[in-house]
């Protein structure tokens, strides 16, 4: 969390680390994503954010997640755990 | 100081778009806010931040103005174009951000300019956030003339040489030697850019170099704690904040 804290800090994103996570949960709960999609809302989100800010910030994101078992990964797209979250 | 006038005070404000002369030459932007009356009021430059030039910073400009200062925030993006302040912001991040010097020249310029004016007393400071921070402290070392800066949570000023690129070659702390007026220094104790290290290891460059310098660390405030416009507002550090600012501007600026 520390990591993403500085990821968000370090660029004056208009995230706390909550609402990044959350934001990502709310896209992966319309489904499987990758992290372009991912990417793309969180640029949706904060708009003074170019592409690789928000590629940055969406690894960071996913990466939490996956650790703290909210997410998984598997190939090229991300799924949340839980109830009908996805395939495993 | 906030909420420090009497209710039968004249009160006046202009604030408008106002061209001035920046780095290399070029006209730029700046947004320029001020008392009405004759002065002499002391000027403050302000450097905005990465979310661009944007309401937040005209809205700060004003509140200074309504403090008595001249308030001019020079826009440092101009160069890369017009449109929404977030869409240009978005171009400065895509382009590495702006150069140090550039923000140099455009600080240089907004000085000269505020002290071209006859209802200014001949004193300016300057205030940056995040960004605009390491500007501030970047400015106030690489320019000359300046009474009184102000960093609040300025991220980068410490950098390892992996972070420095053409547009930044020197991270600003190399440069602490050159500081040329009293430094204030806002931090919140959960930032982690700058972290708390990077602050302490500021302070302790400062400190070597004998300069005159006050920082404030708040717990409970991260990065961007006065930006009322986040979720990363925290009001009662940010108030506190603002009144230490308001402080110091005053006893070097007005005095």
């Amino acid at each position: 969390m520390k990591t993403l804290q500085f990821l968000i800090d370090n660029i004056c994103a208009d995230f706390t680390v909550n609402s990044l996570l959350g934001l990502v949960m709310a896209c992966l709960a319309r489904g499987p994503s990758t992290m372009s999609d991912i990417t793309q809302t969180i640029m949706q989100k904060d708009r003074s954010l170019d592409a690789r800010c928000a590629e940055g910030l969406a690894t960071g994101a996913v990466q939490a997640l996956s650790e703290s078992g909210a997410v998984n990964v598997v190939g090229s797209l991300v799924y949340a755990t839980g109830p009908a979250a996805g395939p495993l | 100081m906030w909420n420090q006038f009497r209710t039968d005070e004249y009160e006046g404000m202009l604030a408008e778009t106002v061209s001035v002369t920046g780095y290399n030459g070029d006209l730029i932007h700046t947004y320029f806010s001020r008392p009405l009356g004759k002065g002499p009021f002391p000027g403050i430059i302000l450097v905005a931040h990465l979310p661009g030039w944007d309401e937040f910073y005209r809205e700060t400009s004003r509140r200074f103005a309504q403090h008595g200062y001249l308030a001019i925030c020079p826009d440092i993006y101009c160069r890369l174009g017009h449109g929404l302040p977030e869409e240009i912001a978005a171009l400065a991040r895509s382009a590495g951000g702006v150069s140090d010097a550039s923000v140099v020249g455009d600080c240089r310029g907004a000085m000269k300019y505020l002290r071209t004016l006859p209802y200014c007393n001949g004193k300016v400071g300057i205030i940056g956030t995040c960004s605009g921070g390491r500007h501030s402290f970047l400015v106030a070392c690489r320019l000359a003339g300046l009474d009184a800066a102000v960093d609040c949570w300025g991220g980068r000023v410490v950098a390892p040489k992996e972070e420095l690129t053409a547009a930044q070659p020197i991270a600003p702390i190399d440069y602490t030697k050159d500081l040329s007026c009293p430094l204030l220094g806002i931090f919140g104790n959960d930032d982690q850019s700058p972290s708390p290290e990077q602050v302490n290891r500021l302070e302790e460059e400062i400190k070597r170099h004998g300069k005159s310098y006050r920082f404030y660390r708040y717990d409970g405030a991260g990065h961007g704690f006065w930006y009322y416009h986040t979720d990363r507002y925290r009001p009662q550090q940010a108030m506190d904040a603002w009144q230490k600012v308001f402080q110091f501007f005053g006893e070097h600026l007005k005095r």
